[in-house]
């Protein structure tokens, strides 16, 4: 008998598809009221269907049904509810069917979006965006459909990788595909606007601001969880799972700044355009990357059948765009004019080195065999990428529409003195060429936008471009703090109630205790931490064992002492078989706060850009062009 | 405009330079664990393999002695530090020298723990797929 969650499927695949034909006969007359009645519950059903098909995956989940493979996989008897729920995202099949899930969700707020019966630039952008969710449904149907059954029910499950029971990773795979599934919506809308001859700038706008924004909270919770869960004192490794998800990140982001100079000017049109598609292909490509793991093996690619799918979509929106934008060429004229205008394309530019970069470096060992790209080829290629872009950023924000050079000259005057005064005053203290470097370029940039924020509180478009700059600006001091100032001591030997000296600091293991209850079992050990004799904190680093069928798994709880400036980082290792002494690693991150400020400006910067005018201004907004300039 | 463009596209040209020359210095290449084997002495390497199953011996101090394969050869690893999530097995990667007989890692990075990819481990615990 059919599973019930697969029927569900089956049934939004039928809605889809008669959704999609519906759609494209929508597209060609504008005004066909019942045609288009149609599409909106067509859609409005298979959205329900998606649900429905994620409830009955959770309902497994909660009941414990171990003959799902997937329950059986990623959850165990043991599991406490809030990560059971999370567990629905663990694995491959269930995230695609979340990511699937959430651009229905998409699909039918575009659909809502339009008042008139028939705007047939969006009927055909959500005829596009609709062939995108039956490319997954088809995934979800065959190769990765999360209700396979065995012919028995195993008493337990595998259980969920003790590394994946935090917060952060409780909600990262959840809000980064709503970013994800959500640039889905700028792309079928510039295909289709441009397919017409219309705009696609503002119908887009807030689906890509929305996307970047959730896509901004996911990288960070993916970075937070790796800080305060793997042990190492870092945050980002240029790893390829990590990297697949910077690299819409970037795109998302020139493109943001690409229709703020197309709403103004009528240029870059092109360049927009190639950016919406680039960072739908992008968004695929990552997909595939955390859901398959390829890139760490050639082999895992040639095996994996949907390698093939992923590409093939890939290939297609491309080829869609191409044909597209040849058909009408005439769309794309435009002339580029204003200083301001042309600082803006040099962040893109920048934006898009950046993401070549990232993607050379993870892709490369797809092409060639046995190689792995050290950390250094990144931080060599984007440290200085960031450092330029921090510099365009304070320039720009001292330069007006207009691009008037006594503006510009009056208004960096005194950021730069300061920053030179506090460059000067880092050299003075710390001795370090770089340091002050980065401390100079800081205040520039930053107090370039500060001087500028109280005649734009109004402007929330505006304000909320500069609150995320100001986050940039200090994710890259934070940064550099962290990156190049880290002092790491390991491994560290402390013996029971004695005292270990590591560079300033002396650390006293002043004792254990230890828990057991039926999902783990946790050893908690207490230490004292002193710099030059001042006691800084009393930290407890864990060891965790889970009982789990998978064998060794063992954890070692991360513990931290956040100061202002820096945080005292200390990872257990082991303790020694008669529990006389103990094995650390101990790490002093300089700034790190600052990168956890900087995303949390950046997203709140987004999150206000959205907020609608106050009605006053609106009114303004009509004639624009002309008030600004 | 076309200042600009002229301007922008020396800008490009340059840092395509500067990204090949740091690809080429930031390539490392594997090894295999037959290689090393052969070689009888080798310093500095990157050998790719997976952990032999019940191989792990732990000794004080915090440092274990595992065997890694690469489904030909195995050769032993003695690693002294914290590894969070290690777990027989899987793919690991391990930096450093081999000699007398012992492979001497200064690192070993297991496979990103990331869900999507998880074990495929079936029920008789044989490992059947890969980990990120």
């Amino acid at each position: 008998m059919m599973d019930v969650g697969y029927f569900f499927l089956v049934v939004s695949l039928v809605f889809s598809i008669i959704s999609f034909f519906t759609l494209l006969r929508c597209a060609k007359e504008d005004k066909r009221k019942t045609a288009w009645k149609v599409a909106k519950y067509t859609t409005a059903v298979s959205a329900i269907s998606y649900f429905a098909a994620l409830f009955i995956l959770l309902y497994y989940f909660l009941v414990r049904d171990f003959s799902v493979q997937y329950v059986f996989e990623f959850s165990d008897v043991h599991l406490s509810t809030f990560y059971t729920i999370s567990a629905l995202w663990a694995g491959r099949q269930g995230s695609l069917l979340l990511w699937a899930c959430y651009l229905s969700i998409f699909n039918v707020s575009l659909f809502f979006s339009v008042r008139k019966h028939g705007d047939k630039v969006v009927a055909l952008a959500l005829a596009i965006s609709t062939l995108v969710l039956l490319f997954f449904n088809v995934l979800l149907l065959t190769s990765s459909n999360p209700f396979v059954r065995f012919d028995f029910k195993p008493p337990n499950g595998i259980g969920l990788n003790p590394l994946l029971r935090t917060m952060e990773m409780a909600f990262h795979p959840p809000t980064i595909f709503i970013g994800y599934a959500g640039m889905t919506i700028p792309f079928a809308l510039a295909v289709s606007g441009t397919i017409f001859g219309e705009d696609w700038i503002r119908r887009s706008r807030k689906y890509l601001i929305t996307s970047w924004v959730f896509l901004s909270i996911g990288i960070f919770l993916g970075a937070w969880w790796s800080y305060r869960t793997l042990g190492w004192g870092g945050f980002w490794g240029w790893d390829p799972v990590e990297n697949a998800s910077l690299l819409p990140w970037l795109t998302a982001s020139a493109l943001i700044h690409g229709i703020l100079v197309e709403e103004r000017r009528k240029a870059l049109k092109l360049l927009n355009y190639i950016l919406a598609i680039l960072t739908f292909n992008l968004v695929i490509l990552a997909t595939f990357i955390t859901r398959s793991g390829i890139i760490s093996s050639v082999h895992a690619f040639a095996q994996n059948p949907e390698a093939h799918a992923y590409l093939g979509l890939i290939t297609m929106a491309t080829l869609i765009g191409v044909i597209a934008a040849a058909y009408r060429r005439d769309n794309f004229n435009g002339n580029l004019e204003g200083l301001r205008e042309k600082l803006v394309l040099g962040n893109i530019v920048v934006l898009l080195l950046s993401m070549a970069t990232v993607l050379l470096g993870t892709l490369a060992p797809l092409f060639i065999p046995n190689v792995s790209v050290d950390k250094s080829y990144y931080n060599r290629l984007e440290i200085p990428l960031g450092t330029a872009l921090i510099v365009l950023l304070g320039v720009c924000a001292a330069v007006d529409w207009l691009g008037r050079r006594e503006r510009f000259l009056e208004k960096s005057k005194n950021s730069a003195l300061a920053g030179i005064l506090a460059g000067v005053a880092v050299y003075i203290a710390f001795k370090t060429v770089i340091a002050s470097l980065g401390v100079a370029i800081f205040f520039f940039s930053l107090l370039n936008h500060i001087q500028d924020m109280k005649g734009i509180l109004s402007n929330r478009r505006k304000l909320g471009g500069y609150i995320a700059h100001v986050g940039m600006i200090f994710l890259f001091i934070g940064v550099m703090g962290a990156w190049m100032y880290e002092e790491s001591y390991k491994p560290i030997t402390i013996e029971y109630g004695k005292t270990t000296k590591v560079g300033d600091f002396e650390l006293r293991l002043a004792g254990f205790d230890v828990f057991d209850d039926e999902e783990k079992f946790t050893i908690v050990s207490h230490v004292e931490i002193y710099e030059n004799g001042r006691l800084q904190g009393l930290a407890h680093p864990k060891l965790i064992f889970y009982k789990l069928m998978r064998r060794d798994r063992v954890v070692s709880s991360v513990e931290i002492i956040p100061q202002p400036f820096r945080d005292l980082y200390i990872a257990m290792g082991g303790v020694s078989r008669d529990g006389s002494k103990a094995y650390y690693e101990f790490y002093v991150v300089p700034l790190i706060s600052f990168v956890w400020l900087g995303p949390l400006l950046i997203i709140a910067g987004g999150s206000i850009a959205l907020l609608p005018p106050p009605k006053k201004r609106k009114a303004e907004l009509h004639v624009a062009p002309q008030v600004l300039r | 405009m076309e200042k600009l463009k002229v301007a922008l596209g020396i800008l490009i040209i340059i840092f395509a330079i500067a990204m090949a020359f740091s690809f080429k210095s930031g390539l490392s290449p594997y090894v295999t664990v037959s290689y090393v084997l052969e070689k009888g002495e080798v310093r500095n390497v990157q050998v790719n393999g997976t952990i032999v199953p019940n191989s792990t011996v732990y000794l004080e101090n915090n440092t274990r002695i595992f065997e890694l394969t690469d489904g030909k050869a195995k050769m032993k690893v003695i690693y002294t530090g914290i590894l969070s999530n290690y777990q027989e097995g899987i793919p690991a990667v391990v930096v450093g020298d081999y000699y007398d007989g012992y492979f001497h890692a200064k690192k070993v990075l297991l496979k990103c723990p990331s869900k999507y990819a998880a074990m495929e481990e079936n029920y008789s615990g044989k490992v059947a797929g890969k980990v990120k």
